[in-house]
């Protein structure tokens, strides 16, 4: 009788499996004060961050033109995101991720959230057990923060943020940084220049919700418009080399331009 | 201000030595038994008027890990208590057993109690708090079998977070 297929394969080698325990999470605040390129924090005491295949929901809230109350009607993916950290520390990273001190010009932090734009990036870095060597990295978009519960226990526990997101997660291959690059708008000037060469990230044409194929995403906030974020960009504005071109709805006096993408790690 | 990570075995028993003793020196009952900081030998037992309370090492039996960073570990250390005095009955073991108990049950006593140390440096009045050492729990005393049926052992496992 022949046999389809003799091969055996060698093991698995000691670095195949990434561990959450020599991972290290950073974030960045989507509304970041104009930096290229905004530095990210580490987050401390996190005992794992989740995200699960996407859902396919309608989002009720309907756009108004011109209001400042603007709430977007969305059809398409939605991804949740848990965030689980040390019990003791949920009032400090709730405070750290929502951009507001907690102790000292405010003492109180609501467990509910009542902002729906997006709050931060998230990026997982994958490393071998020496904590230092990357194996790849995760990025999670424009993470909206949720209503999030608390729990105590009598054991050593942790306790979950919630969230979620509208845009595809990411990973990033070996040797290569995720760079969040942020600026206020040079009126009536059409060029930008990004803090770090972009890496080729990916073929857009192929995937759905992606735009460029060496950014995650380009935004601009309209001034004129009253945004109070930033609006991801389909067309008018290209990457090449460093230099960030506008075609189309060059940024004017008040706006603001933020673009995130890889490059290869210093 | 705070027992070291290079050397946490040897910090948190000379921190939980050091309480204990400071207990045996100043405070009753305490003061009817002596401190010694490992498991006696029958010699060195044989020089002690007074029951002994031995202090074992610490023993790591887990981790308080976070992503991406340094862990906190949980140890286990012995506490026992051995009357050789062959007065006839086991109640200063029962008492032994009851003050370590209390002691150690009483989270905001155990953790506030002022000791002396020495690690790095001598650190005066300190306490288990500053060390930055949190008592989880004790278990009750199990009693130790002895060669003389007039001497009494019990021995507690102690759990504490560093």
């Amino acid at each position: 009788m022949a046999n389809p297929n003799t091969t055996q394969l060698a093991p698995p080698s000691v670095d195949d499996v990434v561990l959450g325990q020599h991972a290290i999470h950073e974030y960045v605040r989507v509304e970041a004060s104009a930096l290229a390129p905004v530095v990210w924090s580490n987050m401390k005491y996190v005992q794992s961050i989740n995200i699960g295949e996407p859902t396919y929901d309608f989002e009720t809230p309907l756009f108004h033109m011109g209001s400042k109350d603007k709430r977007v009607k969305k059809v398409g993916p939605t991804w949740q995101v848990t965030i689980n950290v040390l019990n003791g520390k949920v009032g400090e990273t709730l405070a750290a991720l929502r951009g507001e001190s907690w102790g000292s010009s405010n003492v109180g932090i609501p467990l509910n959230s009542s902002n729906d734009e997006p709050q931060v990036h998230l990026v997982t870095i994958f490393r071998k057990q020496d904590n230092t060597t990357h194996v790849f990295s995760r990025v999670i978009q424009d993470l909206i923060l949720d209503d999030s519960p608390f729990d105590v226990s009598m054991q050593v526990s942790d306790s979950v943020i919630n969230g979620h997101t509208y845009y595809p997660p990411f990973l990033v291959y070996t040797g290569y940084d995720v760079i969040y690059d942020v600026w206020d708008a040079t009126p009536s000037t059409p060029t930008y220049t990004l803090s770090s060469t972009p890496g080729s990230l990916i073929t857009a044409s192929n995937y759905n919700q992606w735009d460029f194929d060496n950014a995650a995403h380009i935004k601009l906030k309209d001034n004129s418009d009253s945004q109070t974020m930033g609006n991801r960009m389909t067309t008018g504005v290209s990457i090449s080399g460093v230099t960030m071109t506008w075609t189309a709805n060059t940024p004017a006096s008040g706006d603001k331009v933020y673009c995130l993408y890889v490059a290869a790690a210093a | 201000m705070s027992v070291r990570a290079a050397y946490i075995i040897l910090d948190i028993h000379k921190c939980i030595y050091e309480l204990i003793d400071k207990l045996t020196t100043a405070t009753s009952p305490w003061t009817r038994w002596k401190a010694v900081p490992e498991y006696p030998m029958e010699d060195i037992l044989k020089q002690f008027a007074k029951p002994v309370i031995y202090i074992e090492k610490p023993v790591k039996i887990g981790l308080i890990q976070h992503q991406g960073g340094l862990p906190c570990g949980r140890y286990k250390m012995k506490l026992g208590a051995w009357d050789d005095r062959k007065t006839g009955g086991p109640e200063e073991i029962d008492i032994i057993d009851s003050a370590i108990q209390n002691l150690f049950d009483n989270h905001q006593t155990v953790h506030t109690t002022q000791f002396t140390v020495t690690l790095d440096q001598t650190y005066t009045n300190t306490t288990l708090i500053t060390q930055g050492i949190r008592i989880e729990e004790i278990d009750g005393g199990r009693e130790i079998a002895t060669v003389d049926i007039k001497e009494f052992r019990i021995e507690h496992n102690l759990y504490l977070r560093a």
